[in-house]
C-alpha cells in the first residue's frame, strides 16, 4: 500500500491531500470529508485508521484538507459552505484523475463534514455512496453550539460573558469575525451554516446512504438523525456505540471499532 | 521567488514512515533549522493551525522550518496504544517523542544542511524540545509555548495536585453558582465533587502548604533531594534538564496568563528552583500573554505570541 502526500491546486487554492493507494485498486474509491475546526484534529487518527482499513481492503482513498484547514492554503475565515463543497468536488476530480478505472466514489464524512458530503453528493453523478457519521442535520443548532465555545472561552479567561450569542452575531453583521476555539468565522459562513438543513434535500441524492448516530451507550436511539429517513430513498440508519471522539474526551481514540465494523459491513467489506 | 512548502516523509529508527511539512524560504537568512514539535496529540498542524501560522511567519524571516508528525500521531505510521489521553500526555512528558525528534534533526541536517537547531512547541512540544536538547547537542535554543513541568496521569485524583490559582478559580466558580438552581440541585443530589468543593473553600485558610508526608512517594525523593517540592506531580526530569539547558543555551518561555501550566510552572518549579537558576537569568526569557488561554484562542493573543516569538528569534538568531 502506498500513502502519498501531495498538493493539488488551481488558481484559487492549494489543497493538501494524502492518497491511500492499494497495489491493485478496486473500482470503488472513497473521499473523506473532515469535520469543523478542532473536531478535525480530535478525530484525525480515526480518519487515518479507517482510510488504512479501506485501503487494505483494496479501495483507493483520498483524505484531504479543505482550504483554510490543516495544511491547505487560505485563511479559515474566508472559507464558506460553498468553498468547502467545491473543495470536495476538487478532491473527487483528483481521486478520479490519479486512479484509473474508478466506477464510483463514496463520500465519508463526520459531523459537519458529513453534511458537506451530503451537499457535494447532490449534484455529482460520480458519487455513488454516502456515509454520514453523526451528521449535523440542522446547521442552526450546530452553529449555536460553536458560538457557545466563544462564550465558554470568555467565561474561562475574563470570568464573565462580555458578548452573548446575539452580540457575537451582531459583530459578524458589522463585518467582524468571531472566534471559535481559535478559528475566525464571518457572516457568510455563519449564514450558510445556519441555513443548512439536510432534511430539505428531498432525496436529491438517490444512491445508497448510511447514516450513523454515535451514542455513548447502546439503546439511546437515533433521534438526531431520524429526520434523514425521509430525505433519502436508499438510506440505512444505524446506532453505533462510541465515545464522541471528535471532542476532547478522557479516552485516547485512534480507532472506532464499532463504527468501523458497522460501516464496513454496510459497505460489504470483510 | 516565493517561500516553498512541500510535504515530506522519512523513516524513523523504528522503520515507521513519518509525515511532515517543510517550509523553505526564498532567501535563507539563518544557519539554524527550526523544528516545530507536536503539541500533545494534535499533530503538526496544532490547535487552530497555530503551527502553520508560526511556520509561515518564521519562514518569511528566513528560517527553514519543519513540522513533523511523530510515530502514531497525525498522518504518520505506527500506533499509540494507551487507553487514556492523560497517559499519552504523561508518556510524552517522560520523553516518548525524543527519539523521533532526534531522527527529525538527522533528516533535516541531511536534506537542508542545517546543523544547528531551534526547537519550538506548545505544551507537549515544549517539554519534548527540552528533553531532546538534554540528549542532542545540536539544539541551540528553544521557543516554548506553555511549557508543561508536571506529569499528567489518568490514575490520580484530579484534586490532588491543584495549584493555588486553580483552587482560587474553582472557588470563584462555585461561589458564583451558589444561588443557581441547577447547581443547587446537583449539590443536594450528590452530583457535586464535594472533595474539590471543600478543598477550594478551605484553601485561603491555609497560610502555608501542607507539611511533607513522613514517607514521600518514590518520585518525590529525587525532587526532595534536589531541594524541590515533595508530594508534587512535578516532572522528575524537568529541573535537571531545564537547569542544564539554560546554563549554556537560550530559551524563550511564553505562557498564557489564564493557563494552569503557567501557574504550575510558577508554583511547582520557580518557587522551589528559582534560586538555582538565577545565575543563568540572561539565558531565559519569560513572557506572559495577558488573559490568554492555553491555546491562544483569540486573535490578539495569537498575534502577541507571534510578535514576541519573532522578535526573540530576530534578536538572537536572525
Amino acid at each position: 500500500m502506498q500513502e502519498k502526500p501531495f498538493f493539488f491546486e488551481d488558481e484559487a487554492k492549494r489543497l493538501f491531500g494524502i492518497l491511500h493507494l492499494p497495489p491493485a485498486p478496486k473500482p470503488q474509491g472513497y473521499v473523506f470529508c473532515h469535520p469543523f475546526a478542532e473536531e478535525k484534529l480530535w478525530s484525525h487518527r480515526v480518519f487515518v485508521n479507517f482510510a488504512r482499513r479501506l485501503c487494505r481492503a483494496g479501495h483507493p482513498v483520498l483524505r484531504f484538507d479543505y482550504r483554510g484547514h490543516g495544511d491547505s492554503s487560505g485563511d479559515f475565515e474566508d472559507a464558506t459552505v460553498e468553498t468547502r463543497v467545491a473543495d470536495i468536488q476538487s478532491a473527487i476530480d483528483t481521486l478520479c484523475a490519479k486512479v484509473e478505472g474508478l466506477a464510483g466514489v463514496g463520500l465519508i464524512g463526520l459531523r459537519f463534514g458529513a453534511s458537506l458530503a451530503a451537499l457535494a453528493a447532490e449534484n455529482d453523478t460520480r458519487v455513488n455512496a454516502l456515509v454520514l457519521w453523526e451528521p449535523v442535520v440542522k446547521g442552526a443548532q450546530h452553529i449555536k453550539e460553536m458560538l457557545r465555545i466563544n462564550i465558554t472561552t470568555q467565561t474561562a479567561v475574563y470570568k464573565e460573558v462580555r458578548y452573548n450569542t446575539q452580540a457575537l452575531i451582531e459583530q459578524m453583521r458589522a463585518g467582524q469575525s468571531v472566534n471559535i476555539d481559535g478559528y475566525e468565522i464571518k457572516l457568510p459562513f455563519y449564514e450558510q451554516i445556519a441555513a443548512l438543513d439536510l432534511t430539505k434535500t428531498n432525496g436529491r441524492f438517490e444512491g445508497n446512504v448510511l447514516a450513523a448516530q454515535i451514542n455513548k451507550k447502546a439503546g439511546l436511539g437515533m433521534r438526531r438523525i431520524q429526520a434523514l429517513e425521509k430525505a433519502y430513498p436508499q438510506i440505512t440508519m444505524i446506532e453505533v456505540v462510541e465515545m464522541p471522539f471528535w471532542k476532547e474526551i478522557r479516552e485516547y481514540y485512534a480507532t472506532a471499532d464499532d463504527l468501523f465494523a458497522r460501516t464496513l459491513a454496510w459497505m460489504e467489506i470483510e | 521567488m516565493n517561500n516553498a512548502i512541500e510535504p515530506i516523509t522519512f523513516e524513523n529508527r523504528n522503520g515507521r514512515r513519518l509525515f511532515g511539512m517543510l517550509h523553505t524560504p526564498a532567501a535563507k537568512r539563518s544557519q539554524y533549522g527550526l523544528v516545530i514539535l507536536s503539541p500533545g496529540i494534535k499533530s503538526r498542524v496544532a490547535p487552530h493551525r497555530m503551527y502553520v501560522k508560526m511556520a509561515e511567519r518564521f519562514c518569511a524571516m528566513g528560517f527553514v522550518v519543519l513540522r513533523v508528525d511523530p510515530e502514531g500521531l497525525g498522518d504518520s505510521e505506527g500506533e499509540i496504544m494507551e487507553k487514556w489521553t492523560a497517559d499519552v500526555y504523561c508518556s510524552m512528558e517522560l520523553g516518548r517523542l525524543v527519539d523521533d525528534t532526534v531522527d527529525t534533526l538527522d533528516w533535516m541536517q541531511q536534506q537542508t544542511g542545517c546543523d544547528r537547531f531551534i526547537l519550538a512547541g506548545l505544551c507537549g512540544g515544549a517539554i519534548t524540545a527540552l528533553l531532546t536538547a538534554d540528549r542532542d547537542a545540536r539544539v541551540d535554543a528553544i521557543l516554548s509555548l506553555g511549557m508543561t513541568c508536571i506529569l499528567a496521569s489518568s490514575n490520580i485524583d484530579p484534586a490532588k495536585y491543584l495549584t493555588t490559582k486553580q483552587l482560587d478559580s474553582i472557588r470563584e466558580k462555585y461561589l458564583k453558582k451558589i444561588l443557581n438552581p441547577e447547581a443547587l440541585l446537583r449539590f443536594v443530589t450528590f452530583k457535586s465533587d464535594y472533595r474539590l468543593l471543600i478543598k477550594s473553600l478551605i484553601a485561603p485558610l491555609k497560610k502555608k502548604p501542607a507539611p511533607p508526608p513522613a514517607n514521600p512517594a518514590p518520585d518525590d525523593k529525587d525532587a526532595a533531594a534536589a531541594g524541590g517540592p515533595m508530594n508534587s506531580n512535578l516532572n522528575p526530569h524537568f529541573p535537571k534538564a531545564f537547569e542544564k539547558f539554560i546554563s549554556q543555551n537560550k530559551i524563550l518561555l511564553i505562557f498564557s496568563e489564564a493557563d494552569r501550566l503557567y501557574w504550575e510552572f510558577e508554583e511547582k518549579y520557580l518557587q522551589h528552583y528559582g534560586d538555582a537558576i538565577k545565575p543563568y537569568q540572561a539565558n531565559y526569557d519569560i513572557q506572559i500573554v495577558a488573559d490568554a488561554n492555553h491555546i491562544f484562542s483569540f486573535r490578539k493573543w495569537q498575534d502577541e505570541m507571534l510578535a514576541i516569538s519573532s522578535q526573540w528569534l530576530e534578536r538572537h538568531y536572525g
